[in-house]
């Protein structure tokens, strides 16, 4: 009798875990992701202005990012949207983005390419994960200072597959990705590369 | 606090849920359910964008006999081994960059189900949408009354010192069963056949207490041994697949039987040994599943192939029972 109630409490209860698909948000919700330990950025250190000359997107299925405990979860409908709005997170790093303008007219700016390579999301049992692979190519004239993938991951317990909790996943993953891309970025333009 | 609650509840139950049911007779294809009018259209499933790691699952609710707490110790437990295991595997995944899996399973699958003349396929496609809804679409936009569904994965075991490749296996049908709702034709005892395959190659001379450096011989020289292991994998499924459509309801219930069989030893797989051709490699019924696992130790020298001949012969041989 007892095995029955248990039985009859898992069916019903798992009737709370969603399956209708969820399309991600062209927002990015720019989570915090560096650790504690980090050194902050100074409010008075100049910023760096970067220059993204392209945003491509090289995944095999650019709709969706794979599926956690059986619910699918896709991409903004306007993958480019989404794409410019995880990189403007470079800002909150340090890094002040400027899309195909050269808004000080600089003679040797600094020049990014990037490309996603990979954003795709899973659950290992309980958990679930989100995983992004950005390549950039980052360029001062004539000369690649960095061409390298940045990778970001989060993974966190699953407790309903909700909207938001994925969101928040997915946007972390990034946001960790970003954190190295604005790294090198900052030792560029203070001649470090 | 109820959101809490009622995040714990999700959790607990869909733990108890997870239990795998093996009581469908459908693990075979009898003669006369093999030709279907108008052949059968093809869906293979890599849902995965690279190699994904395992992990060891925390049982502390099971062995205390259920409660929330407990429950919530294991989600804990499971998530922390989570994390650590996403982050063990980054350099292999940085050595497999580049390591398409999806067309290497997509060419293997074509080939072994041409050589499966009664199956009789027709187009074959490929996607990385493994939920139930897209598979739904798959089955109400399909031409033929029934589809075959390929679903691969290719995983480290827990303690990274194997590459796991698995094949799910079915064949399902069109047609919505009677007063149920669409997706019950994904339900088990509504499948015509269900087979659940594994391979797991072993990295020669591994530790399982040193997962980071397992992750360091698989990724050495550009990941050779992981590619190597991963391409032999997908052929071992290939092989099994071949095998289990080939299989007869009496060869099935003659390897149900354990008939003094030695029980399995790896981890987590509850069955006994089918076979050992040689030294190192061994085929095990997985009870659970009613599927086949094949296990053996990465050859250290040429890596496998993964192109079964379209002319291999889909009428394996039988599995005999041990006397």
């Amino acid at each position: 009798m007892r095995s029955v109630t248990a039985a009859l409490a898992a069916v019903t209860l798992c009737a709370c875990v969603s399956q209708v698909p969820m399309t991600l948000s062209e927002r990015f919700s720019d989570p915090q992701t560096r650790p504690a330990t980090a050194p902050r950025l100074s409010r008075n250190a100049q910023p760096c202005t970067l220059i993204v000359s392209t945003i491509a997107d090289t995944r095999i299925e650019p709709a969706l990012l794979g599926s956690v405990a059986g619910r699918p979860v896709r991409a903004p409908g306007d993958v480019s949207a989404w794409l410019r709005n995880v990189v403007a997170g470079l800002e909150s790093r340090g890094v002040v983005p400027h899309f195909d303008t050269n808004p000080r007219q600089e003679t040797s700016p600094l020049v990014a390419g990037l490309t996603l390579r990979m954003a795709w999301v899973s659950e290992i049992h309980t958990s679930k994960t989100a995983t992004t692979l950005l390549r950039m190519k980052l360029t001062r004239g004539e000369s690649v200072l960095r061409e390298r993938d940045y990778r970001g991951s989060d993974t966190v317990m699953n407790w309903a597959s909700g909207d938001g909790e994925l969101q928040q996943m997915v946007d972390r993953a990034f946001g960790a990705a970003l954190d190295q891309i604005a790294e090198d970025v900052r030792a560029a333009c203070k001649g470090r590369m | 606090m109820r959101t809490n609650m009622r995040a714990a509840a999700c959790l607990i139950a869909c733990a108890l849920s997870s239990v795998s049911v093996a009581g469908t007779k459908n693990n075979f294809i009898t003669p006369e359910a093999r030709t279907v009018e108008g052949g059968r259209e093809v869906l293979i499933i890599v849902g995965q964008s690279e190699i994904a790691p395992n992990i060891n699952i925390s049982n502390i609710t099971a062995a205390a006999g259920g409660g929330l707490l407990f429950a919530l110790i294991d989600s804990g437990v499971n998530n922390a081994r989570a994390k650590e295991a996403e982050k063990t595997i980054v350099p292999l995944r940085e050595a497999l960059l580049g390591f398409d899996f999806d067309p290497m399973a997509q060419g293997a699958s074509s080939a072994t189900l041409a050589g499966t003349s009664w199956l009789d396929m027709k187009q074959l496609r490929l996607t990385k949408d493994a939920s139930a809804p897209a598979l739904v679409a798959a089955l109400d936009g399909a031409t033929t009354s029934q589809i075959m569904v390929l679903r691969y994965e290719y995983e480290t075991n827990a303690e990274f010192s194997a590459m796991v490749v698995s094949l799910d296996a079915q064949l399902v049908n069109k047609a919505v069963p009677k007063g149920k709702k669409p997706d019950a034709r994904l339900q088990n005892k509504y499948l015509p056949f269900h087979q659940v395959l594994r391979s797991m190659v072993r990295l020669p001379n591994a530790n399982d207490k040193d997962p980071a450096g397992n992750v360091k011989a698989w990724s050495a020289d550009g990941g050779r041994a992981a590619r190597a292991a991963v391409e032999l994998g997908l052929q071992r499924c290939q092989e099994l697949l071949q095998r289990s459509l080939a299989l007869t309801e009496a060869e099935f219930t003659a390897i149900m039987k354990r008939n003094k069989r030695p029980r399995s030893t790896i981890p987590n797989v509850i069955g006994w040994e089918l076979e050992s051709p040689q030294p190192g490699s061994t085929l095990v019924h997985d009870v659970m599943t009613g599927g086949f696992v094949q296990v053996e130790v990465l050859d250290a020298s040429p890596p496998a192939v993964v192109q079964p001949t379209a002319s291999a012969t889909p009428e394996a041989p039988v599995l005999a029972p041990a006397q």
